[in-house]
């Protein structure tokens, strides 16, 4: 079972342990100090150690909680307003000024300010996340509405469904896999926004963890944190990715791309298969 | 004015619609006036592009006449009505319901209770002959089975009037023949009154008791007429000669009735007084 599974994942698992090699390969011929690049032993070392102390858990704790709680907020303010910007063209107009902005500005360069006002605790990141992940998901949202088919719209209205019907009915299922994407987009830049703030100013963090190894020159501490950083954010994309599978099984078939393959025949498979053919005179 | 008879079940009068593009009127219809009477099937019969759909969109209370009337049961129609049905020239089935949850979907929207649903849904599939596909998805119907399901989901809350937009147009031709005599089976069943647009003689021929044909856009009323042929409807009919005759004739009474330039009265200028 195992065994037939990595035989599955043969190219991946070999890439993987390639790029170890390469790695280990460079700190041992490389002469490189310690502090440049450490050796994976040392940094599975560091990983060990810092599992053991709690260390490294409060600092997923810290960066987890502002992740989450900052896409629930993006996410709860976008799905709202872009329901609302898809219905009532007008608004979307009133509102295209600040909407604009909020995407040609890097929200990294709005995060000082946010810290500013809000102090260097949880509700400044939470809202730096929140900020990056609003604005694909509003577009998603506004999108996804949009291009419901208008002969769908017309069988909820020649059923006078009401508009909360339409949105149950409808619109919600239909512009599921358009918002699925922006969630899997705001779900990645959430974790950008942790991190972009914990470095700017924090006392716990993943984000915090990286800058404080770095100046210590304990590079080793920096891998660890990367390493939890880049399984945080798999844990994240896969939880959405299966989220996603479960609320759009039914279009999972007709998502799978159908791959060509013509069977070609040894001589001795074409013994095997041909059929006898009837003799035409 | 003419008076409402309590057979007649839709009275369109001088139907006039044009779609506003840039500030001038775009016409679609004009002039149209039919009625429909209780149980009846009368085809709307034109060319692709006249303005057939658009008719069928205001009949179902999906767009409001630019002027002129649409009276349903005696009253005039003002939007969309619960004793009214369509079907649409895709099936239009929705992707992620099933067979069962898109036929069932007009009575959810009317809130009857769960088990009442399920059972009225279930019989639906066994009128249409889709037992044993009511967990497929619509991705795996063939056209003409999608198609019972959506004439299904149009019959399941009993409207006095179907709406048919062309349903068969995308079905190959031997699929469009035998959805013929589903649907000539599903009207006698429930005598629900029929309205339905096509471009294909032939199909308005087999189906209909009236047939109005439609000019080119903008689309009048060219002439209606009774369908003298007898029911019930075989398939056998077609391949009479008199179902022949009668299809050449329609034919060429279109040819003849195409209005040159002088025929055509000039546009109104301004929607009269309601």
């Amino acid at each position: 079972m195992t065994l037939t599974r990595l035989r599955r994942y043969l190219p991946e698992t070999l890439a993987a342990l390639l790029g170890l090699a390469l790695w280990e390969a460079a700190t041992r011929f490389g002469d490189l100090p310690p502090f440049l690049l450490p050796p994976p032993e040392t940094v599975a070392q560091r990983l060990w150690e810092t599992v053991r102390s709690g260390l490294l858990w409060k600092h997923v704790m810290a960066t987890g909680t502002e992740v989450l709680l900052g896409l629930a907020l993006g996410l709860a303010v976008a799905l709202p307003l872009g329901y609302m910007m898809a219905r009532f063209p007008l608004l979307e107009r009133l509102l295209a000024p600040y909407t604009v902005v909020s995407q040609a500005l890097p929200v990294v360069a709005i995060a000082p300010l946010l810290i500013i006002w809000f102090g260097p605790g949880l509700l400044s990141k939470v809202l730096i996340c929140a900020l990056i992940v609003f604005f694909p998901v509003l577009v998603n949202t506004v999108v996804g509405l949009r291009n419901i088919p208008q002969a769908w719209r017309d069988l909820l209205r020649v059923l006078n469904a009401s508009w909360w019907q339409t949105l149950r009915y409808l619109e919600w299922p239909a512009a599921l896999p358009v918002l699925a994407g922006g969630l899997r987009i705001g779900a990645t830049l959430s974790v950008i926004g942790a991190v972009v703030g914990e470095f700017i100013a924090a006392d716990r963090g993943l984000g915090f963890l990286i800058n404080a190894a770095r100046g210590r020159y304990d590079t080793a501490l920096v891998f660890v944190a990367l390493l939890a950083l880049m399984t945080m954010a798999l844990v994240l994309y896969g939880s959405v990715r299966l989220l996603e599978r479960w609320l759009l099984s039914w279009q999972r078939r007709a998502e799978a791309a159908v791959h060509e393959q013509v069977f070609l025949f040894t001589p001795e498979l074409r013994q095997k298969y041909e059929r006898p053919m009837a003799n035409v005179p | 004015m003419a008076q409402v008879t309590p057979e007649t079940l839709v009275e369109v009068r001088d139907l006039h619609l044009a779609f506003r593009n840039r500030g001038e009127p775009f016409w679609v219809l004009q002039g149209i006036s039919l009625t429909v009477p209780e149980g009846g099937f009368v085809a709307v019969l034109g060319p692709s592009g006249c303005g057939k759909s658009t008719l069928l969109r205001v009949l179902a209370g999906l767009l409001p006449p630019s002027w002129g009337e649409v009276r349903f049961a005696g009253r005039p129609l003002r939007g969309p009505h619960p004793d009214i049905g369509l079907v649409f020239q895709e099936a239009n089935l929705l992707p992620w319901r099933t067979v069962l949850g898109n036929i069932a979907l007009p009575l959810e929207l009317r809130g009857l209770p769960r088990a009442q649903i399920l059972a009225q849904a279930r019989a639906m599939v066994r009128l249409i002959g889709l037992e044993g596909f009511e967990h497929t998805l619509p991705r795996d119907l063939s056209g003409g089975m999608a198609q019972r399901v959506a004439l299904a989901r149009a019959l399941i809350y009993r409207p006095r009037l179907l709406l048919l937009d062309e349903p068969f147009a995308s079905l190959d031709a031997l699929t469009r023949e035998q959805m013929w005599g589903e649907l000539l089976r599903l009207w006698h069943h429930t005598r629900v009154a029929v309205v339905m647009v096509t471009h294909s003689i032939t199909e308005a021929l087999f189906l209909a008791d009236r047939i109005c044909v439609l000019s080119p856009r903008p689309a009048r009323i060219r002439l209606c007429f009774d369908v003298p042929l007898p029911r019930p409807r075989t398939e056998d009919l077609r391949y009479t000669p008199e179902f022949g005759a009668l299809a050449r004739r329609v034919r060429e009474a279109i040819g003849a009735a195409a209005p040159t330039r002088a025929d055509i009265p000039p546009q109104p200028e301004h929607p009269p007084a309601r």
